[in-house]
């Protein structure tokens, strides 16, 4: 079978103020025990799964832009052996401008890399610093052009908005600016506020304030019209790409394809089980792939909910009847009646609307109830 | 000292303790218990007959109980105390006066820090009309504040008890509680009874044994009872065969085989429902019985009513057994199933008062753990129709439409504070906040004043007593006892959710309280109720007419912006909480609200 593979690198130079994400400053040195590791249970899963060949890959951290050329060749060689990938495969990495240089760019795209997603955030730098990333607007732009240099076709850039401080038109400018770049693919994130991190801790304690709601709202709004004045089409809640180069490994996430994820905390959807690794220690000890469940058919379909109609396109009416009943459909049909506004019925396609998007999660929380 | 027919009565104390809340009643029994050896001091917890946690907790008594203690006094003659441990909250007023029936002697707890309270007084009255022996006694001495003599006079002055010899103690470090026990054995007269008399045995309270069946607490006035006797409850007229009777021990029982006139002690008959022992009847033998049945029996009638229901609908079944289960050791507690557009299956609940009806909501939440919706409480109106009849009314939703009602009343009580006079102005501005009409004034020793007002009961049950307190920073006391009905201009509040109306939320009020109280209610739910899909107008309503509005805006934003790496278990959990939530939501038409909702709206913030 082909599946898709995702490749957790928990290190960083530094944590970002927001950032809950399993990832460790200061311990970069064990990068080759990690790789091994990695190598490891990648050998393990391959005799486990039956897993022949992988059609995206996406190396995310972290910072997996702070590996050295040679780890990351050696990662990627270790990792195509066992898992070779098909003809036009995605294989994506995550690189921190503050971190990117030539030689591991090169390797990179040596290593049969053909997708980076560059985390540029925003175009003002005291933003930047306030949010507490490691590099300024000036190094994410020269980062996107020296891997268009090296030969990258395929470069996403991320951005994020409702930042604390941050105004309507910061946002307009940051979206701008970033759009005069070299690349195919835009993801704009609403910050969220996660528990236990130094920005909450500031939110919290009235240090920092972050817009209301309503200017979030339309932050959201004029971030869509101008990516798409663009030529950036938003694909799902956070994605915006010049048609053909939305981000299929993500895609996959959404459409309830497999996914095999490798490192620590990295999650896996394989032949209808989820599970995970545990933390960083632990998976060092040579712990893996725990808290096993198979997906039930009320689970799959509370997830295809949830997952599916994420994706601007929506999910498919057609597919639903087939896969859990014609009375789930017509149930789902009715429930989008008295969602007006919130949800449409197109093409046989069930998709929320903008308004719909902004309440993505009781939308999906009323549709499932109608499901029930 | 009267003469007894019984030699054997001459050596028997009946007595109970009375005491306003926190004068030192329950120290002091524990006290007696230790003094008399009943329990040794390492057996103690504190406050023994207190044996429910809440009882503990709150240090306040709710059941009636007796306990039997051998004393040898000083001058060396043996004596059988029969301590009975009364309720000392208003709410349990009657309760209290029939355990007061089942003596002929109190002990009066004074704390020498505080003097008299209004519960000091209102159960000195009760002693009083039982021509009890009352014995004052000054606890609290220990206290560096205390004021035995100020105190002194003021028993002599207000109540006009004489304090020669009062004995002057401290329950906490045991000092005096000898003085209290020949005190007792000297002052307190034995009881009177023939023992060859036909059966008159006064029911003082009832509870339930999961071995023994329905008990009933007794005093037998005249004749006596044996093992193997038939008995019948001359109120309800059952009969059944006694299957055990015997004296109290802490904690337990202590068979003797027969109760004669004088003694304090249970009876055990396998009587299956506590409904057919109630408190104040007279037991009589079924083959030789009295003529007539003690004096004062009546039947128990709850004050305050208010709709329980379980905060999730699956645990109905569940909330109806507790409620049964804590029937069978509280006769007074009634209910009955009702059911609410808003909040589907539950219970009409009739309480004694307020304290009562908090206990009973704290225990079905303790002891059954059940997550509880309660309706404001209410009080019974009397509704006089145009038809010339009269309903009687206890949920508003049963209200007759206005054009079928000529008048409507509602319960007034009589209410007494005792308060350092500093307060007294403060008090009197609340009792005419609550519509309350001034009715006496008098000054006591030590700079306090003893204020007497008629407030209606409904007034009273909404954190009458809690604003009373903060508004004299815990100094003052109360008590109220029902006086009657009076005609009153009463209307029906409705609140409305999206247009509708919710019939949980609605409350009888006085007229010129509604738009306060609309208004307030409005802005609660505002705060209560989540913001939805929607817009939601939440209103309140006298007839058609609108009174307060407040709007609940839509919700703008609720969205995960990354699904990262494939990890679906954040967006699962908010999924499981969503369920979680939806649990506890009610469906008012097309709003969803949360139970706390409901209880919010009971707080009132004057």
């Amino acid at each position: 079978m082909t599946a898709s593979l995702y490749i957790h690198i928990p290190f960083c130079v530094k944590k970002c103020a927001y950032c809950d994400f399993e990832s460790y400053p200061g311990i970069i040195s064990d990068a080759d025990g990690y790789i091994t590791r990695v190598l490891g249970e990648a050998l393990d899963a391959r005799k486990e799964f039956g897993i022949t060949g992988v059609s995206t890959v996406y190396i995310g951290g972290g910072t997996p832009s702070l590996l050295k050329p040679e780890q990351l060749k050696r990662l990627a060689g270790g990792l195509f052996e066992l898992f070779p990938p098909i003809k036009d495969a995605e294989i994506s990495m995550e690189a921190n401008p503050g971190t990117l240089n030539e030689p591991l760019l090169r390797a990179a795209l040596d290593a049969g890399i053909n997708r980076l997603s560059i985390g540029v955030q925003s175009a003002d730098d005291r933003l930047l610093k306030k949010i507490g990333r490691i590099h300024s607007f000036e190094d994410a732009r020269r980062s996107v052009m020296l891997a268009h240099d090296v030969g990258f076709g395929n470069i996403s850039c991320d951005l994020m908005y409702g930042l604390p401080g941050q105004t309507l038109s910061q946002l307009e400018d940051s979206i701008f600016l970033t759009t005069q770049l070299e690349h195919v693919h835009i993801s704009c994130y609403s910050l969220i506020l996660e528990e236990n991190t130094p920005l909450n801790q500031d939110a919290a304690a009235g240090r920092l304030v972050l817009p209301d709601e309503d200017t979030v709202c339309e932050m959201q709004k004029r971030a869509i019209r101008q990516l798409e004045g663009f030529g950036f089409k938003r694909y799902e809640i956070s994605n915006y790409a010049v048609p053909g180069y939305e981000c299929r490994h993500n895609t996959v996430y959404w459409t309830g394809g497999d996914y095999l994820g490798l490192g620590c905390a990295a999650h896996s959807f394989i032949n209808g089980d989820r599970f995970s690794n545990p933390y960083y220690n632990e998976y060092m000890s040579g712990k893996q792939h725990v808290n096993r469940y198979t997906v039930k058919a009320a689970g799959r379909l509370e997830e295809t909910l949830m997952l599916e109609t994420r994706l601007t396109r929506g999910v498919s009416l057609n597919d639903i009847a087939l896969r859990f009943g014609e009375n789930v459909k017509n149930k789902l049909t009715a429930s989008a009646g008295q969602l007006k506004d919130l949800v449409e019925i197109k093409d046989g396609f069930l998709k929320l609307t903008e308004e719909g998007f902004m309440l993505h999660n009781a939308v999906v929380y009323k549709l499932i109830e109608a499901t029930e | 000292m009267a003469l007894a027919t019984d030699p054997k009565l001459e050596k028997i104390r009946n007595f109970c303790i009375i005491a306003h809340i926190d004068h030192g009643k329950s120290t002091l029994a524990d006290r007696l218990l230790e003094k008399t050896g009943v329990m040794a001091h390492r057996d103690m917890t504190e406050q023994v007959l207190d044996s429910m946690e809440l009882e503990r907790e709150r240090g306040i008594t709710i059941k009636s109980k007796a306990v039997r203690m051998p004393y040898t006094s000083l001058d060396g003659k043996e004596y059988v105390l029969n301590l009975i441990d009364t309720p000392g909250h208003v709410d349990f007023t009657y309760e209290v006066s029939r355990a007061l029936a089942a003596c002929e002697g109190a002990v009066l707890v004074v704390d020498a820090t505080q003097g008299i309270e209004a519960q000091t007084l209102a159960n000195v009255y009760l002693a009083l009309d039982h021509d009890l022996e009352i014995l004052p006694v000054i606890n609290k001495i220990d206290l560096p504040s205390a004021q035995p003599e100020v105190v002194r006079n003021e028993i002599e002055d207000e109540i006009g008890l004489d304090t020669d010899g009062c004995p002057l103690i401290s329950a906490k470090i045991g000092t005096g509680i000898e003085d209290v026990l020949e005190q007792i054995v000297k002052k307190v007269p034995c009881p009177e009874g023939d023992p060859l008399k036909p059966l008159q045995a006064l029911i003082f309270d009832s509870y339930y044994d999961n071995y023994r069946g329905a008990i009933s607490s007794v005093r037998i006035k005249e004749g006596s009872v044996r093992v193997g006797d038939r008995i019948r409850m001359m109120a309800c007229g059952k009969e059944f065969d006694v299957t055990e009777c015997g004296a109290f021990l802490p904690g337990g029982y202590l068979p003797t085989g027969e109760l004669r006139a004088g003694d304090v002690g249970y009876i055990a008959a396998s009587i299956k429902d506590i409904a057919d022992i109630r408190v104040g009847d007279t037991i009589t033998g079924a083959d030789s019985p009295a003529d007539e049945p003690l004096p004062g029996y009546k039947p128990v009638q709850p004050m305050v009513f208010c709709g329980i229901y379980p905060a999730d609908g699956a645990d109905y079944e569940t909330l109806k057994d507790a409620l049964e289960r804590l029937r069978l050791n509280d006769a007074s507690l009634h209910f009955e199933p009702e059911t609410s557009t808003a909040l589907g299956y539950g219970f009409r609940c009739g309480f004694l008062g307020l304290l009562h009806m908090e206990i009973i909501q704290e225990r079905l939440e303790r002891e059954f753990d059940l997550d509880l919706v309660t309706t404001a409480p209410g009080v019974v109106y009397h509704v006089l129709k145009t038809d010339g009849t009269m309903l009687s009314i206890d949920n508003p939703t049963n209200l007759p439409s206005i054009n079928e009602i000529e008048h409507m009343e509602e319960p007034i009580v009589d209410a007494h504070v005792i308060t350092p006079s500093d307060y007294t102005g403060a008090i009197m501005e609340l009792c005419q906040e609550r519509r309350g009409t001034f009715r006496d004034m008098k000054y006591i020793d030590g700079g306090r004043v003893s204020l007497t007002y008629d407030i209606p009961l409904n007034e009273v049950i909404y954190d009458f007593f809690d604003t009373l307190k903060s508004r004299t920073r815990g100094y003052a006391s109360f008590d109220y006892e029902l006086k009657g009905y009076v005609e009153s201009d009463l209307v029906k509040l409705d609140m409305l959710l999206n247009g509708e109306t919710c019939d949980a939320l609605s409350i009888i009020v006085h007229r010129d309280r509604a738009y306060a109280r609309g208004r307030s209610i409005a802005e609660k739910l505002k705060d209560a109720i989540p913001r939805q899909l929607f817009e939601i107008p939440i209103q309140a309503a006298i007839g058609g007419r609108i009174i307060a509005r407040e709007t609940v805006k839509a919700l703008r934003k609720d969205v995960l912006a990354k699904c990262y790496g494939g990890d679906i278990t954040r967006k699962k959990k908010l999924l499981e909480k969503q369920k979680e939530g939806k649990k506890r939501m009610r469906q008012v038409g097309s709003v969803e609200v949360p139970s706390e909702a409901f209880m919010a709206v009971l707080k009132m913030d004057t």
